[in-house]
């Protein structure tokens, strides 16, 4: 089981955790078209290589943070809260 | 056959040997197949037996061919047993106790007269992929093929009614942990705790030591000073009778601890705890690799005769167990543990009629049997026959490399040695120590493994590594012949029963690739899993394609590197259950209950349709503490739930409260509830108690990632309040009593209002006037801890109004009377707020809220549409997600359907395909024991009080 | 309202070994105290405050995230319990007290303050002795508990027995002690786990003495 460095809480089991998927922008909502609302729906770069994802620490600090992780080593170069 | 011993301790049992690990002043009796035998105290079952001169233990999988002792070790592949209940057991590791029950396996009808040896005879039918070809076709014949495979098959028994037993589970934390307790595992542990590192020790045998045990006089010493050492240390905790399964990312290590009746509490801390085995998550900070090498046997024809056995399968029943292991021997030997054999057969007193030296060019041929199948001769390389009862052989070493594997190394193949090496992709945190590293006299091995327990506990400290500045000493590797399979076939995979040859037609037939070769033959799939047959048939591979053994490559090693009971991985039952303060009361009065989401819930009393008539009639209370509750306090909660909900928000009054529902960003029905404003800044949401956790989790998405700039604090309180809904025409006079501090008239408190006051003399308690049941009621939220004090004050002073409690099946079916949806229920994964039937909620003006452009989308598409529906036949209720039909076309589906007591006729609901759906429409609902029913679209969803009458009150 | 009993709160955990009222609550009389033992605290006052990570509010309460701290004059246990998180522990009765005190002492800090009472809401627990963690903890917790890790007075939340808890290491006397609190509908299982966990160590359930608040 990999973990996660949280930023408020330390390292951490990646069970304590949920994996929210790729960062994703969220379009503007009036002026996004369908292709774009869509690609930030369903659309994954899903990489073999650096990712950065959003993970929500839910057993421990109840924060977003943002994650840059390697997605065949597991390897976590970057670890901070969201919103940041 | 010597007279000499006592037959009641065994006929083949040695006088008193210096390493022995029996206790001869503990005799005790067990039970092999009906038959009683005697053993002593640190005897494993097989070394027991062979004392007793029981030779053979198992027939083969596949060939039924008799098969005795060839490892002496966890590994040997024809020592499993049923023990008691216990099937799978490892005779040659697990220790003999008293009065144990111990039967052959694969045997049928006994060991001795095996019905299904015939498959020998047929045995050129049975070749490589015999299962796939034969058993394919007819189709139909297939559970016959089962029932005859089954069979066939080996495995024990599993009684469903044996005793569950307790397994367990711990964490553990160590800077290192060495996997392997021989000389360089200790010294490796030694080391690393000397420089301060907290160490875990795993050894898979029962005592430390490994090759040490059986060696000589020596190696006895050197043993007996790493054991005082490690007793010494405080920061050494030792498992024995344990192995490390996996190592994964992050040094996330498995270990399986099995109990050891020997140690106090079995091994497993304080005495009379009955754990039988437990696994251990260990997160270690550095690994150390120190397995051994695991002795190979040699591809000749007979090879797998009980007689044939392994030259450390030989010196450990004669030093370890006082076990002769026959009464004339041939030794073929390739190395210096070959050559220790033969001093140990010929110290004990066994004839050792030839030694058979590899490294001078001798061979073994063949191994000829007698009626039982059991080695009488061996045929050498020049043709001799010589008559024996043992034939000990030591072709060389396979290095165990499943950690390194699974730690993302790939072992190299190293010609000179004739055996696979670690392939320098091992990350920082995995180290390797001992035979597995490379070759040296003791002293040498242990030195080395010092440096490496030293570099473990400076990698773990996460200070300068020594050795890196001076790298550490490598170790020799040592010149060994390369000896794999001899001039004839032979058996490969023991536990599989696969032989040489059949890996020659697999290759030929095209399977010559190593991982489709394993799949197709299975070899290395049995419960050895690759440890002792996988270099040999790589080698076999290799001799059929011309290739080397390094460009054959090995298959990949993936855990568990030893077998994993399933008690184990379960461990201790944790699951947990969430109670509200009502629970006793509910126990205690005869509620069925039911499980949702963790809850555990009143389901009903006894008779939920009579609980739904007294509530249209009189008043009931139902328990719906498990409701989310979100408490939202600051100056933006208005904004926040603008963007929720797809309604408006805005102009919420104090004491006001509204319905919602939240979209998820792909426009589908995510939840619903109320939600309502206590003072200025202060509100408090509900959602279903299925989706408290998400709807929590998605706010605060929201507020952290898109909206940090809010000022909004949300706590949830869904466990702080006890929840009773008080419903039927009664409620209000039933709250009226316990509630002198709000004005409960009609048009003080009006529907869809909230009220903060004192119920039953607890203050602080809210009142919500809303109605999922469709009748007058009242949700009366309670600090948890006077909720059994509330539930029990509204008992005693409805009395007289008739009320009851009543449970979940009775508020489900009032809500499906009345038309309302339950999110997940009637919703699922796909559905659209429009097709829900929310058209009237969504206010598509709003700027901006979760899932708007898809709503906006939506509004103008078509989609199935939920309805409500009565079947012609008012007795029959089509069970839920029964489909909707015309002709063969799928149509629709009932989401939800129930008997109602107060219409005294099935009701449902479902999703209908829009063309179809308006009222009055006849569709067809196909049941599913295939009858066909007709049903009609009714006016409005709800089937009973659809202008809210009961509702307003 | 003649039949009614006067308001009694209750523990979500069941009383072990008899039960008595103290100033209306129903508490575990409990039988004598032993090398490793449980103790029922939801009795106690539960206030959750939320405000600024940083600034005013959280200079005043004095506590960081992940560390907990006695304020002894008021009887109060500070837990920095997250971020801009915190959670404090007052005697039994003393909820809405404290959530009073706390807006007076916070009322002009900057940033959004709120102060809610959990009192309720909440089960706390207490397990105390030398064998806590080994003989109770390490079994349902992936958290390492080493003295240098998890020091007296240390804070931090993760899961016990699948149940997300606060735990806060708070030695009595000098002796191994840590607080356990979570959702109160989990407190029962929570409660049930570690004293099925604890069996072959000993554990016994007791009621809460003076010491052990």
């Amino acid at each position: 089981m990999i973990r996660i460095p949280c930023p408020f809480c330390g390292l951490r089991n990646c069970d304590e955790f949920v994996n929210k998927g790729e960062s994703k922008r969220r379009p503007a909502v009036g002026a996004a078209s369908r292709e774009e609302w869509r690609a930030y729906l369903y659309d994954r770069v899903n990489p073999e290589g650096w990712v950065r994802e959003r993970w929500y620490h839910r057993a421990g600090c109840r924060r977003y943070i943002k994650v840059e992780r390697h997605t065949f080593t597991n390897e976590i170069r970057r670890s901070e809260p969201a919103g940041t | 056959m010597s007279a000499t011993f006592d037959t009641a301790v065994g006929i083949r049992r040695l006088p008193g040997q210096v390493g022995e690990v029996i206790d001869r002043c503990s005799p005790l009796t067990f039970t092999w197949n009906t038959r009683s035998y005697q053993a002593f105290k640190g005897d494993t079952i097989v070394s027991a037996l062979l004392a007793s001169n029981v030779t053979v233990f198992s027939r083969s999988f596949k060939y039924h061919r008799p098969r005795g002792v060839l490892t002496a070790s966890f590994l040997d592949p024809g020592c499993t047993f049923q023990v008691g209940d216990e099937p799978n057991v490892r005779g040659a590791h697990r220790r003999v106790e008293p009065g144990m029950v111990i039967r052959a396996q694969n045997g049928w009808p006994s060991l001795r007269y095996d019905v299904k040896s015939v498959n020998q005879l047929v045995g050129r039918f049975l070749g490589p992929g015999f299962y796939y070809k034969t058993f394919m076709r007819p189709e139909r014949l297939w559970p016959v093929y089962e029932q005859v495979l089954k069979r066939f098959a080996s495995g024990g028994k599993v009684s469903v009614d044996s005793d569950r037993g307790y397994y367990d589970k711990r964490y553990a934390h160590p800077d290192v942990l060495v996997a392997g307790g021989g000389p360089a595992g200790i010294a490796a542990a030694l080391s690393a705790a000397e420089r301060g590192a907290e160490v875990l020790l795993v050894e898979e045998e029962y005592e430390l030591g490994g090759h040490l045990r059986w060696g000589g006089q020596a190696s006895r010493s050197a043993l007996a000073e790493l054991r005082a050492a490690v007793a010494g240390h405080p920061g050494i905790e030792v498992l024995t009778n344990s192995v490390v399964t996996g190592r994964y990312d992050d040094n996330w290590v498995a270990v399986m601890q099995r109990r050891d009746p020997e140690l106090p509490g079995g091994g497993f801390g304080p005495a009379g705890s009955p754990v039988r085995e437990r696994l251990v998550k260990a997160r270690a900070g550095v690994l150390v690799v120190a397995p051994g090498l695991v002795e190979r046997p040699y591809v000749f024809e007979g090879n797998d005769r009980p007689g044939v056995l392994l030259s450390t399968a030989a010196r450990r029943l004669i030093n370890l167990w006082a076990v002769k292991p026959g009464e004339r021997a041939v030794v073929f030997t390739a190395n210096a543990d070959g050559d220790e054999a033969v001093s140990d057969l010929e110290r004990v007193g066994v004839e050792v009629a030839e030694v058979v030296d590899a490294r001078r060019g001798g061979d073994v041929v063949r191994a000829t049997g007698g009626r039982n199948g059991a080695l009488s001769a061996v045929v050498l390389g020049d043709g001799t026959k010589i008559d024996c009862d043992v034939l000990v052989t030591a072709v060389g070493w396979t290095a165990p490399t499943s950690l390194l594997n699974m730690a993302g190394d790939k072992p190299v193949y190293e010609p000179r040695a004739a055996r696979f090496l670690p392939g320098g992709g091992l990350p920082d945190t995995v180290l390797v120590a001992g035979g597995i590293a490379g070759d040296g006299s003791l002293g040498e091995l242990v030195a080395h493994a010092r440096v490496v327990g030293a570099t473990a506990a400076a990698r773990a400290a996460g200070v300068a590594d020594p050795a890196a500045a001076s790298h550490s000493p490598a170790l020799r590797l040592d010149e060994h012949p390369a000896l794999f399979r001899g001039r004839t076939h032979g058996m490969v995979d023991f536990s599989e029963d696969v032989s040489s040859k059949d890996l020659v037609a697999a290759a030929r037939e095209g399977y010559d690739s190593i991982e489709l070769m394993k799949r197709y033959t299975t070899a290395t799939m049995g419960p050895s899993q690759g440890k002792l047959e996988t270099v040999n048939a790589v080698a076999v591979l290799s001799e059929v394609t011309g290739r080397t053994i390094e460009e054959t490559g090995t298959t990949v090693w993936r855990p568990p590197y030893a077998p994993i009971s399933l008690g184990a991985l379960g461990g201790r039952i944790l699951e947990p259950v969430r109670r509200s303060p009502m629970q006793p009361w509910h126990e205690a009065h005869g509620a069925r209950s039911l499980v949702a989401g963790q809850w555990v819930r009143p389901d009903h009393y006894g008779d939920p349709e009579s609980e739904v008539l007294t509530v249209r009639e009189r008043v009931g209370i139902i328990d719906v503490t498990p409701l989310g509750k979100l408490d939202l306090r600051g100056p933006d909660v208005p904004d926040l739930l603008n963007l929720l909900y797809v309604n408006k928000w805005s102009k919420l009054a104090i004491g006001g409260v509204r319905y919602g529902v939240m979209c998820a960003e792909d426009g589908v029905v995510l939840d619903d509830g109320v939600t309502g404003r206590l003072g200025e800044e202060h509100y408090v949401m509900s959602t279903t108690s299925s989706g408290a956790a998400t709807v929590w989790e998605w706010v605060e998405g929201w507020l952290q990632t898109e909206h940090p700039d809010w000022r909004v604090h949300v706590t949830p309180v869904s466990t702080a309040f006890a929840s009773v809904n008080i419903a039927g025409p009664r409620s209000r006079d039933l709250l009226a009593r316990v509630c002198s501090d709000v004005d409960l008239a009609g048009d003080a408190f009006p529907y869809m209002h909230v009220r903060s006051g004192t119920v039953a003399d607890v203050p602080g308690c809210w009142m919500w006037r809303i109605g999922f049941t469709g009748e007058l009621s009242y949700e009366v939220h309670v600090p948890a801890s006077y909720g059994l004090h509330v539930w029990e004050a509204l008992l005693i002073e409805g009395e007289d109004l008739g009320v009851c409690a009543f449970g979940v099946e009775a508020q489900r079916i009032m809500r499906l009377e009345k038309g309302h949806l339950i999110v997940g229920q009637d919703t699922d994964g796909l559905t659209k707020a429009f097709g829900a039937g929310l058209d009237w909620l969504v206010k598509l003006d709003k700027v901006d809220f979760a899932g708007k452009p898809e709503l906006v989308w939506q509004e103008r598409e078509e989609y199935p549409r939920l309805v409500g529906l009565q079947p012609e036949d008012p007795a029959i209720v089509p069970p839920e997600s029964s489909l909707l039909v015309e002709g063969n076309r799928i149509v629709g589906r009932v989401t939800s359907s129930r008997h109602s007591p107060t219409l005294r006729r099935s009701i449902c609901l479902g999703f209908l395909d829009s063309e179809l759906a308006f009222a009055g429409t006849g569709v067809t609902v196909l049941l599913p024991d295939a009858r066909r029913i007709r049903a009609r679209v009714t006016q409005h969803l709800a089937h009973f009080d659809p202008e809210g009458v009961h509702l307003r009150g | 309202m003649a039949d009614v009993a006067v308001p009694v709160a209750r523990s979500p955990i069941r009383p072990v070994g008899g039960s008595t009222v103290v100033d209306g609550w129903e508490r575990a009389a409990g039988p004598p105290r032993g090398a490793l033992r449980l103790c029922d605290l939801s009795f106690l006052a539960k206030v959750q405050v939320r405000a600024l990570r940083s600034g005013t509010a959280a200079d005043r309460l004095g506590t960081g995230l992940g560390r907990a701290a006695r304020r002894s004059s008021a009887h109060q246990l500070v837990i920095g319990s997250g971020p801009g998180e915190w959670l404090v522990l007052g005697p039994q009765g003393q909820g809405s007290a404290l959530v009073e005190e706390l807006e007076r002492r916070l009322v002009d800090a900057s940033g959004l303050i709120s102060v809610v009472d959990l009192t309720h809401g909440r089960a706390l627990m207490r397990l105390t002795g030398s064998d806590a963690v080994r003989g109770v903890l390490s079994k349902q917790c992936a958290i390492n508990f080493a003295d240098r890790v998890v020091p007296d007075g240390a804070s931090l939340r993760s899961t016990v027995a699948s149940v997300t808890t606060d735990i806060v290491r708070d030695d009595l006397g000098g002796e191994r002690s840590y607080l356990l609190h979570c959702e109160r509908s989990s407190g029962q299982y929570l409660f049930d786990t570690l004293l099925d966990a604890g069996r072959f160590h000993g554990i016994q359930a007791c009621g809460a003495t003076r010491s052990d608040w």
